[in-house]
């Protein structure tokens, strides 16, 4: 009995192995459409990326056996279909008309999944046959479509929303034809960021409604306890959404201050002693990012990620630091112009520093305009 | 006794009230956000999308301890 188990481990391998049907067809065909541009053209293509990775994740699949690497390059393949990914050639997008899709992988995951369950749960000598009624097994199934349908009805749904959002802000962006916000709306990236966090949504709402359903039509006190007593997702803290973006344009805001004030007034011989061993452009990356990071633990303290504001002793003791990094830089402005150590205690020259904060502040718009530009030129969307 | 029992078995109602109260509101704001994409106000829009999205969760987390609760009402202990 035990060679059943020899049969199934290699079945579950050479199952999947139908995805490369799928793989092998959609590479031929973007490569023909492609060709007539030239060699580069075809070997940098996204498309034929996304079909590259899908063959890579089906070779892991085989390999290994595994139902995730099996999604992942059904997924792929199914995303180097997309419409949204024009195949472009010398700047021209030629428009596909035929999209074919990958019937083959889709039809053996039934198989791969069915085949991985009887691997997870096969032991030679466990299982004996046992007679079922026919009503017994047209229960089985019915209940078996009772969860399944709902959860088809939920994908289409989705998909149908996300599909109306995506044309309506494309629809709404064509009015705005050659301006920035038009190229990031139609872009690639774009369109495979809103199509992965689509199907990431999706797959979370998918597992919440097949547990409901499940224990709705088949209700276990077992089950459900464990999931109370145990169940860490069900203890969740309430954390306000975009609080990481709040805080790092807060830090953005402010870092210029912290940058001028530490490494250009009070650490000006450190910053100079550094540039004369490295790279002036390293060193200057380097403060930059330290500052950033000091500037971010900073608004944390002040700011505060929680919903009820709390007043915590660090929140006063980050502002004066702040005050004193600010009242330091002050009194060693006014020692390099010119003062005594305990005139320049007496009334630092804060005009001074404001002046320097403001040329930093100058600098670091320009520097972020230009860092804009050519990361959206980098990621497809600007012209 | 009796009468303990059909009040213990009604446990999980509120929970699914709300919970499906939750969902139908999430729907509604999710259906508002395609109409002012439509209307050319993508930020509305997807300010609506992510209140639709907020609500679709606290929906289904709600659902899911209503179905707890329904399953240890209801359930026979295995």
């Amino acid at each position: 009995m035990a060679s059943w188990r020899a049969v199934l481990a290699v079945l579950v391998r050479v199952v999947p192995a139908v995805v490369f049907i799928d793989v092998i067809r959609v590479g031929i065909s973007t490569i023909t459409e492609l060709y007539p541009a030239g060699l580069g053209t075809v070997l940098t293509n996204p498309r034929l990326l996304i079909v590259a990775g899908s063959g890579v994740s089906a070779v892991f699949a085989v390999v290994f056996g595994s139902v995730p690497a099996y999604s992942v390059a059904l997924v792929l393949l199914i995303l180097s279909e997309l419409p949204a990914l024009p195949v472009y050639t010398d700047h021209v997008a030629i428009s596909r008309t035929a999209v074919s899709v990958p019937w083959v992988g889709i039809a053996g995951i039934f198989a791969v999944l069915v085949l991985d369950t009887l691997v997870t749960v096969y032991r030679p000598g466990g299982f004996s046959p046992s007679r079922q009624t026919l009503k017994r097994v047209a229960v089985t199934v019915a209940s078996f479509l009772a969860i399944i349908a709902p959860l088809t009805l939920v994908s289409l749904v989705f998909a149908t929303y996300f599909t109306d959002l995506v044309g309506a802000l494309r629809e709404a962006t064509t009015s705005l034809a050659r301006t920035p916000l038009y190229f990031i709306a139609g872009s690639l990236t774009t369109g495979v960021a809103l199509i992965l966090i689509a199907i990431y949504a999706l797959s979370k709402v998918l597992n919440s409604s097949t547990e409901i359903l499940t224990l709705f039509l088949i209700p276990s006190r077992n089950v459900s306890l464990r999931a109370l007593t145990e169940g860490e997702d069900l203890d969740r803290v309430f954390s306000p959404p975009l609080v990481g973006i709040v805080l790092g344009l807060a830090a953005l805001a402010f870092y210029p201050a912290i940058y001028t004030l530490l490494f250009r007034v009070i650490l000006q011989p450190v910053t100079n002693y550094l540039t004369s061993l490295l790279p002036s452009l390293a060193v200057h990356t380097l403060l930059n990012i330290a500052s950033f990071a000091l500037t971010l633990i900073l608004v944390r303290g002040v700011v505060g990620t929680h919903v009820v504001p709390e007043v915590r002793a660090r929140t006063v003791a980050y502002s004066i630091t702040v005050l004193t990094l600010f009242y330091i830089a002050a009194v060693k402005v006014s020692i390099d112009g010119g003062a005594s150590l305990a005139e320049a205690l007496l009334s630092p020259n804060l005009d001074g520093v404001i002046q320097l904060i403001r040329v930093t502040y100058l600098d670091y718009s320009y520097y972020l305009i230009t860092f804009t530009e050519s990361l959206l030129r980098f990621l497809g969307v600007a012209p | 006794m009796m009468r303990l029992k059909r009040f213990k078995l009604r446990g999980f109602i509120p929970f699914l009230v709300t919970g499906l109260v939750l969902l139908a509101l999430s729907v509604q704001v999710l259906l508002w956000s395609i109409a002012y994409m439509e209307r050319a106000m993508v930020a509305t829009s997807l300010m609506a999308g992510l209140v639709g999205f907020s609500l679709l969760s606290a929906s289904l987390y709600i659902l899911r301890l209503a179905a707890y609760a329904y399953g240890v009402e209801a359930g026979k202990p295995s």
